[in-house]
C-alpha cells in the first residue's frame, strides 16, 4: 500500500504516514499542505534545523524554509521509540 | 504547518460558523474560525498556534489540549459545557475518538464563546512576546 510520506529521516529513522492520516489530520486542518507530501518529506529528509518538541518527548518539529522571507515549514514527527537508539530502526 | 510573524487581528462582525477538530491520539484541539483555509501558523506560546491570513486570524490550534487544561483550571472549568456541546452535536465522546464539529455560532455558542476568549488570551501571548523579542533586540543594540 503506497503511504502519503515514506521517508528516512536524517538520522535513518523510517518516518511514516498514511493516506488516511494525511487527508483527515493533514489536509483538514492544514489545506496550505495539499499536493505537498514530497516537499514534506524533503523536510524530514533534509531539515535545516531540528527542535526537541518541549512537552512531548517522542516529538520534534522539522523546519525549512522554502523562501527568502521568515515562513517557515515546522513538521512535527512523533517517534514510536525513543529517538536515541531508533537510528535506523521502526 | 507553515510558521509566519505577522500582527494578528480577529473579524468578530464576519464570525458566523466555526469548526472545531480533536484529535485524540495525539490531545491536538483545532479551532477554525469558519471553515478550515489556507493559513500561515504563529506559535504564540508553548504549544498555542494561532493561523492567520493576511493578518486575520482564521484559527487555533492547541498540542495537548488535556495538559494545557489541566495548567489551567479555570480554561478548564470552562471546557466542561464546551465539551458537553460538541459532544451533544455530535454524538461523538472526547474519551473515545476523534472529534469534527462544524455549526454557526448559534449551533455551537459555548464553542464559539472559549474559542473567541482563547484567541483573546492567544493575542495576549502574542504580544507578550513579541515584546520580549523587542527588548531583547534594543538590550544587546544598547549594549553593542
Amino acid at each position: 500500500m503506497s503511504l502519503a510520506i515514506d521517508v528516512v529521516d536524517y538520522e535513518g529513522t523510517p518516518v511514516k504516514c498514511d493516506w488516511a492520516q494525511w487527508y483527515g489530520k493533514v489536509i483538514a486542518n492544514h489545506p496550505e499542505l495539499a499536493g505537498r507530501e514530497s516537499e514534506v518529506a524533503d523536510v524530514i529528509a533534509k531539515p535545516e534545523m531540528v527542535l526537541q518538541d518541549r512537552d512531548y518527548a517522542r516529538r520534534r518539529h522539522f523546519l525549512h524554509r522554502p523562501g527568502e522571507d521568515l515562513i517557515y515549514v515546522d513538521v512535527i514527527v512523533e517517534y514510536l521509540m525513543k529517538t536515541e537508539s531508533a537510528s535506523g530502526a521502526w | 504547518m507553515m510558521l509566519s510573524s505577522r500582527t494578528p487581528s480577529v473579524d468578530l462582525q464576519g464570525l458566523k460558523r466555526i469548526t472545531f477538530g480533536y484529535d485524540r491520539k495525539y490531545d491536538v484541539a483545532v479551532f477554525h474560525l469558519g471553515v478550515p483555509q489556507t493559513a500561515n501558523t504563529d506559535e504564540v506560546d508553548d504549544s498555542w498556534y494561532l493561523r492567520n491570513v493576511d493578518d486575520e486570524i482564521v484559527g487555533l490550534e492547541l498540542h495537548g489540549l488535556k495538559r494545557i487544561l489541566r495548567a489551567t483550571p479555570a480554561h478548564s472549568m470552562m471546557f466542561k459545557p464546551v465539551a458537553h456541546e460538541i459532544e451533544a452535536v455530535t454524538g461523538l465522546s472526547f474519551d473515545r475518538e476523534d472529534i469534527r464539529a462544524e455549526g454557526s455560532v448559534q449551533e455551537l455558542p459555548c464553542t464559539t464563546q472559549f474559542l473567541l476568549i482563547l484567541i483573546g488570551r492567544s493575542i495576549e501571548k502574542y504580544e507578550t512576546m513579541r515584546q520580549a523579542e523587542y527588548q531583547e533586540a534594543a538590550r544587546r543594540l544598547l549594549a553593542g
